[in-house]
């Protein structure tokens, strides 16, 4: 005979055995006298608690205390702010990236108040041996500075051809190309900055855009004077330089100062643990998530940038305890994640069309829970990042961006009152390897 | 909104064993619901919304208790003279029998663990479904409904020596007040 144990007597009498085992405990009862006792043990044991449990009434004094007791802190209560749609993060991340990357770029257009005084302006482009005169009498070209006129009247030809290439190609908003330039140039700057004519012509090479055009080499045989020579050697040599082996290198963010990134990849969260009281381990993780990111990039110099970056993804953050006797089990908490983050980049070694670089900084991350509950609710938490990035061109526009982003926060409790304090105060690390394509600005 | 703090009370009551636990659940669930009236769905009856809201509560409650072991809050049932109504149709050795019968039982919940007692009374006394009752635990269904089988179980052991609980004779408990 079918052995039945005390779970299928409880099961039966909550009737949530199945139809078939059900009946083979009925027949099997009606054989077995024990069998049917201990049924009956456990039947009227519950009876005897659902008859007290069923005569329950709530006493109106009871009603009326309870409700005096809530008054106040229900007057004092403020009812939370309307759950707005689930654009609201990605709304506002998009704000803020297109608001900070909009501060930023306007910040460093030059403007006539802040334009650098030509002697520094010359002394930081790396020409020390840039004279305002001999600039301004070589583009006038009045004055001989001891160069054959023929030399002269072919510099005159070369900064014509250089200004038309970059009035062609330049638009760095760090300086002023050619091209808007008044016909009269010097009496332009002058006024413009009220410099005197000799120094404020020699700060017009200083805005050519000499990270984004090729530059002549410096005039080591020509012997006409160095228009070019101090500031573009400086550039020359920071954006091509040769390898060891022969390549030319190539500053691809100083040549392309800007650009987008689009990338996709994962968020793999760690587990922690931490004790409880008594014998008590709590355990929160989260599983594998695909995520979503986008960064604007500008490299202001090798060693200044800046990167500002919205990233979106869905993990699972489980929650667990167990002590010495019981595995409790675990809740499950489908959350969205999104963060907003800003980080100062490093122009790493750079071969050919393979740059690569590195990021620091932090910035803030929204955790949502993805079905609205009562019981649970949104944090917002600080997070430090750091990264590195490897990018290929691919085209003039287009390259392929390799990067790893690792995040550093404290765990989220998504305002869940059963969640344990204790795990959801330890950092939680996140590891983000990327995969994507980025879009750079200003061509070569 | 009576209605619901009637049902909720009575809820309370029974997963905390106590009045004040009872009472302070149904508060503080009355309170998040309160807090977090702008999150109700219509489409969800408000008395549903914030009776599992008031099974977390008391839920908590009971963890919180079972850690602190300086809670010492007097159960009704231990004073069954003062707490507990008398049937006027029960004889008085009747009722005295009763009554021990009935706190043998409150005694035996105390032995389960927070999850169980509250698996339990939602399960059997509440009559709520498993998958109403694993959501406000935190578990699976599956994992629910063993909850509940382990704690009649473990009841029914705690019960069989002494045979209380087998007389199904009960009076109303007087938290609140009898309903007939």
């Amino acid at each position: 005979m079918k052995r039945f144990d005390d779970e299928d007597l409880v099961a039966h009498y909550l009737h949530e055995l199945a139809p078939q085992k059900a009946s083979e405990l009925e027949s099997a009862m009606q054989t077995d006298p024990a069998l049917a006792a201990r049924y009956e043990a456990y039947t009227t044991m519950l009876r005897a608690y659902k008859a007290n449990a069923a005569t329950l009434v709530v006493d109106e004094a009871v009603m009326a205390r309870n409700w005096k007791a809530m008054r106040p802190a229900l007057a004092g209560a403020r009812v939370g702010p309307s759950m707005l749609s689930r654009w609201r993060y990605p709304a506002l991340a998009g704000a803020g990236l297109a608001l900070a990357a909009t501060a930023i770029f306007m910040s460093t257009r030059p403007h006539e108040g802040g334009r650098p005084t030509p002697a520094a302006a010359v002394q930081e482009s790396g020409g020390p041996g840039l004279s305002a005169t001999t600039t301004e009498n070589a583009l006038a070209g009045g004055v001989s500075m001891g160069a054959p006129s023929d030399d002269l009247a072919m510099a005159e030809r070369r900064y014509a051809q250089e200004r038309g290439r970059a009035s062609r190609h330049f638009t760095h908003p760090l300086t002023a190309a050619p091209r808007d330039l008044p016909g009269d140039l010097p009496q332009a700057l002058r006024l413009r900055t009220g410099l005197p004519l000799n120094t404020a012509y020699a700060a017009a090479p200083h805005f050519i855009p000499l990270a984004s055009m090729s530059l002549p080499e410096p005039p080591t045989q020509s012997g006409y004077p160095d228009m070019f020579g101090p500031a573009g050697t400086a550039q020359t040599t920071a954006s091509r330089r040769r390898s060891k082996s022969g390549h030319v290198r190539t500053g691809i963010h100083h040549e392309y100062p800007a650009d987008l990134t689009f990338a996709m990849g994962g968020t793999l969260i760690g587990t922690r643990e931490a004790s409880g009281p008594g014998t008590e381990v709590r355990t929160l993780g989260a599983t594998h998530a695909v995520t979503a990111l986008a960064a604007f990039h500008q490299q202001l110099r090798p060693a200044v940038g800046y990167r500002i970056a919205v990233s979106y993804s869905r993990p699972d953050f489980q929650y667990a305890l167990r002590d010495a006797t019981t595995n409790s089990g675990q809740r499950d908490i489908n959350g969205r994640m999104y963060e907003l983050a800003a980080t100062y980049v490093v122009q790493g070694p750079h071969h050919g069309a393979l740059s690569t670089s590195v990021e620091a900084g932090g910035g803030m991350m929204a955790l949502l829970p993805t079905l609205s509950s009562a019981e649970t609710s949104y944090n917002l938490r600080g997070v430090a990042v750091v990264g590195v990035a490897a990018e290929v061109a691919l085209t003039k526009h287009l390259g392929i961006h390799l990067g790893y982003r690792a995040q550093v926060f404290k765990g989220p409790d998504f305002q869940y009152s059963g969640t344990d304090k204790s795990i959801v105060g330890t950092t939680f690390f996140s590891n983000e390897p990327m995969a994507g394509i980025i879009y750079r600005f200003h061509p070569k | 909104m009576e209605r619901h703090l009637a049902m909720v009370l009575r809820m309370t009551l029974r997963v905390t064993g106590n009045v004040e636990d009872a009472e302070e659940a149904a508060q503080e669930a009355f309170l998040q619901a309160y807090k977090k009236l702008s999150r109700f769905r219509e489409d969800a009856a408000f008395g549903t919304w914030v009776y599992r809201i008031a099974m977390n509560c008391s839920l908590n409650l009971l963890k919180r208790r079972a850690r602190n072991v300086t809670w010492n809050a007097e159960s009704l049932d231990e004073a069954p003279g003062s707490q507990h109504a008398v049937s006027p149709q029960m004889t008085p050795e009747a009722a005295l029998l009763d009554a021990e019968a009935q706190l043998e039982r409150e005694r035996a919940m105390s032995f389960l663990t927070p999850k169980e007692r509250t698996a339990f009374v939602l399960r059997h006394l509440e009559e709520q479904p498993v998958d109403v009752i694993a959501d406000a635990l935190g578990i699976s269904a599956n994992s629910a409904r063993q909850v509940v089988f382990r704690a009649i179980t473990k009841l029914r052991r705690t019960l069989a020596p002494s045979g209380a609980g087998v007389d199904a004779t009960v009076a109303p408990t007087h938290f609140l007040k009898e309903s007939r």
